[in-house]
């Protein structure tokens, strides 16, 4: 029961993020700009950022959570089947919206349902909190990996029988739901005010975050042309190091607010070191990915639990630090993708000289210049500002035998500046969002201490 | 906040800064394309060719250079925007000049540049490139065998194979030439046409030297 319960509120959370490998193929598939497709990413956390506390305030009635969670996995469902059915970009974020509308239903009233399940208020919200992270981290290697095997659309039609498997569970703890009702202290009490430094710092993490696994995932598949299923393997280094973070937790013993500040800082670092990569190898990654994932894990479900602790009503301030965080992710979009696709534009003409001194110098006869000039102007032309894939220029050029190996060296040269070029393009990006993590030190800074209980 | 507390963000700070100086001295702020060179620096000149294709290419790879120079742009740029109207256009007003300004600066660029190689003795002399010449003179069998059988000393006599290029390019309409950028055909066939005219009129004004004054003006020559 809790584990299908949890599964639920790990895929909603997962959806957050978990088209951004699939990114590049739908922009391909659906023939969009990149500014464009990253709304299929943000409207679905624009919507869950919005609805996430009426779905908070419906699910706290009495009796309601079940109904509202079962209604929300039905909707979710047929929203994700109309996702994979989607064969425009509008109708495709239309669906992403209904998506949203459902999931932020399902989020909150699994958080009651969770806590029904485990008998344990404390249990039941740290179980839903760290089904959301655990959701968030693997999301984006879990759509690369589909997105390579299948499809981008198989994302979406996989979600459908996992998620409709906690409907019956939701409609079981109707009774118990009943049954705990509210107390008459509770319909007297006002509701608590929601933290406002953990959900600040919860949404300026998100936002970094965001950028780590969007423009992470974007430079691996789109600027240094790796396959969606090496990206999903590079980045499974963020939810490996964040559930290695719960050791250094446990092991260091210094408290919430410490530890959303160490984690604070090292989500910032780890970003930081994204923009100043030396190579374009993906081992370069490993490390600040590692950085990245040991602050999500020291960070997310602590500010969370935080969040949440001793305030009433539980699911209202857990729809509070949904919307943080959400408002976070589209925030952190809507500061990154106008930063990084200016970036990328300005970065074609340095390419494009580059790449020109290359030829001019190559120890090649003219007239085969002239011929690859052509054919990687085509090339060039054809993507339309993406970063080209040079090899069938080389392939149109036809070259004496003596000739081939200085071809081949050239070709090697060419895409070391096309690889330096997209490098330097997330940069900037890479620096304002590591500055965003760390802006998140100074709300870590004010939250209450609290020291985590002996065997948690 | 107690040392306790105090001490996991210190070690997550050492960390940060710890990875950040590692990449940093793997060269990651200089991670970046390479930058274009300066076209007014020297470059070292190509050895000396006895074919007629990679001849044109030192040529023009140098007189591009010193046009870029004149012009205060990378030679990549000039390169980059010369297939097209529009980008030219752009780059002569970028530069203060009209089109015609660009293609006399092209022009005096590629003459430099002949002028360059001729001194330093990189230009192949005629002889040496008679067989391609001679197959480009569009000559009858019998001719082209009697036109490869003249002595090397005539042939580089009458055809140095500077005064030949720079009256070309004297003779060249480049503003033509860079709008028959986009089409190879018609610019190889004015570029041969401009030589084949240079080395006529070059070899014709050399002959004429040589006759002797009287009988030059007997003939009126």
């Amino acid at each position: 029961m809790i584990a299908v319960l949890s599964l639920a509120v790990g895929i909603v959370l997962a959806d957050s993020a978990i088209v951004t490998l699939a990114l590049p193929e739908i922009l391909r598939q659906l023939d969009a700009e990149v500014s464009e497709v990253a709304w299929v990413l943000t409207a679905y956390n624009l919507v869950l950022a919005l609805a996430a506390v009426p779905a908070a305030r419906l699910c706290i009635k009495p009796g309601h959570a079940p109904v509202a969670g079962a209604a929300g996995l039905v909707v979710f469902a047929g929203a994700s089947a109309g996702c994979a059915a989607a064969t425009s970009l509008e109708v495709l974020i239309v669906a992403r919206v209904v998506q949203a509308l459902g999931g932020a239903l399902v989020i909150m009233a699994c958080l009651e349902l969770l806590v029904l399940a485990s008998g344990d208020e404390r249990r039941g919200a740290a179980r839903w909190a760290v089904a959301g992270v655990a959701g968030a981290a693997v999301g984006p290697v879990a759509g690369g990996l589909l997105t390579q095997a299948i499809s981008w659309q198989s994302i979406f039609i996989f979600q459908v029988p996992l998620v409709l498997l906690a409907v019956p569970v939701a409609i079981r703890l109707r009774g118990r739901s009943r049954a705990a009702g509210a107390t008459v202290a509770d319909s007297v009490r006002a509701a608590d005010r929601p933290d406002a430094a953990a959900n600040l710092a919860l949404a300026l993490l998100s936002a970094a975050l965001t950028a780590a696994l969007f423009l992470l995932v974007l430079l691996l598949v789109e600027g240094w042309r790796r396959s969606p299923a090496l990206a999903a393997i590079t980045v499974t280094v963020i939810p490996v190091a964040a559930i290695a973070a719960g050791v250094v937790a446990r092991a260091a013993r210094a408290g919430t607010r410490s530890e959303a500040i160490a984690g604070a800082i090292l989500i910032g670092g780890g970003l930081v070191a994204l923009g100043f990569l030396p190579d374009a190898n993906p081992a370069w990654t490993l490390a600040p990915q590692a950085l990245v994932g040991l602050g999500l894990g020291l960070t997310v479900d602590s500010l969370t639990a935080v969040a949440l602790r001793d305030r009433f009503p539980r699911a209202l301030h857990g729809g509070w630090t949904i919307a943080a965080r959400h408002v976070g992710v589209v925030a952190g979009l809507a500061i990154l993708t106008p930063i990084f696709t200016a970036d990328l534009r300005d970065a074609q003409a340095p390419a494009q000289e580059a790449i020109a001194a290359l030829v001019l110098d190559a120890p090649l006869p003219a007239s085969a210049k002239l011929d690859l000039a052509d054919g990687l102007g085509r090339e060039l032309e054809s993507e339309g500002g993406r970063v080209p894939d040079l090899a069938p220029a080389f392939s149109a050029v036809r070259l004496d035998a003596a000739d081939r190996p200085r071809a081949q060296a050239l070709a090697v040269a060419l895409d070391d500046q096309l690889e330096r070029a997209a490098t330097r393009a997330f940069r900037d990006a890479f620096l304002v969002a590591g500055a965003l993590a760390l802006l998140a030190v100074l709300p870590a800074s004010m939250l209450r201490e609290t020291r985590p209980e002996a065997g948690a | 906040m107690t040392p306790r507390t105090l001490l996991l963000p210190l070690v997550a700070l050492i960390v940060a800064a710890a990875l950040l100086a590692v990449q940093l001295a793997a060269g990651g702020a200089d991670f970046v394309p390479t930058r274009a060179a300066d076209p007014c620096a020297a470059r070292p000149l190509p050895p000396v060719t006895d074919d007629i294709e990679p001849l044109a290419q030192d040529v023009v790879l140098l007189g591009v250079q010193r046009t870029a120079c004149a012009l205060g742009v990378t030679r990549e740029r000039l390169v980059l925007a010369l297939p097209s109207a529009r980008d030219r256009a752009e780059l002569a007003r970028a530069t203060g000049r009209t089109e015609a300004g660009l293609a006399t600066a092209l022009r005096s660029g590629l003459d430099q540049a002949v002028g360059r190689l001729d001194r330093a003795g990189r230009l192949p002399r005629a002889s040496a490139l008679l067989d391609s010449y001679a197959g480009e003179l569009g000559l009858p069998g019998l001719a082209e065998a009697a036109v490869k059988r003249i002595p090397d000393g005539v042939v580089d006599g009458l055809l140095p194979t500077g005064a030949v290029l720079r009256r070309a390019l004297a003779q060249l309409d480049v503003t033509a030439l860079l709008r028959d950028l986009e089409d190879p055909d018609a610019l190889e066939a004015r570029l041969t046409e401009a030589i084949k005219a240079a080395a006529l009129a070059e070899a014709k004004e050399r002959l004429i030297e040589k006759i002797p004054g009287p009988i030059r003006g007997f003939l009126g020559l």
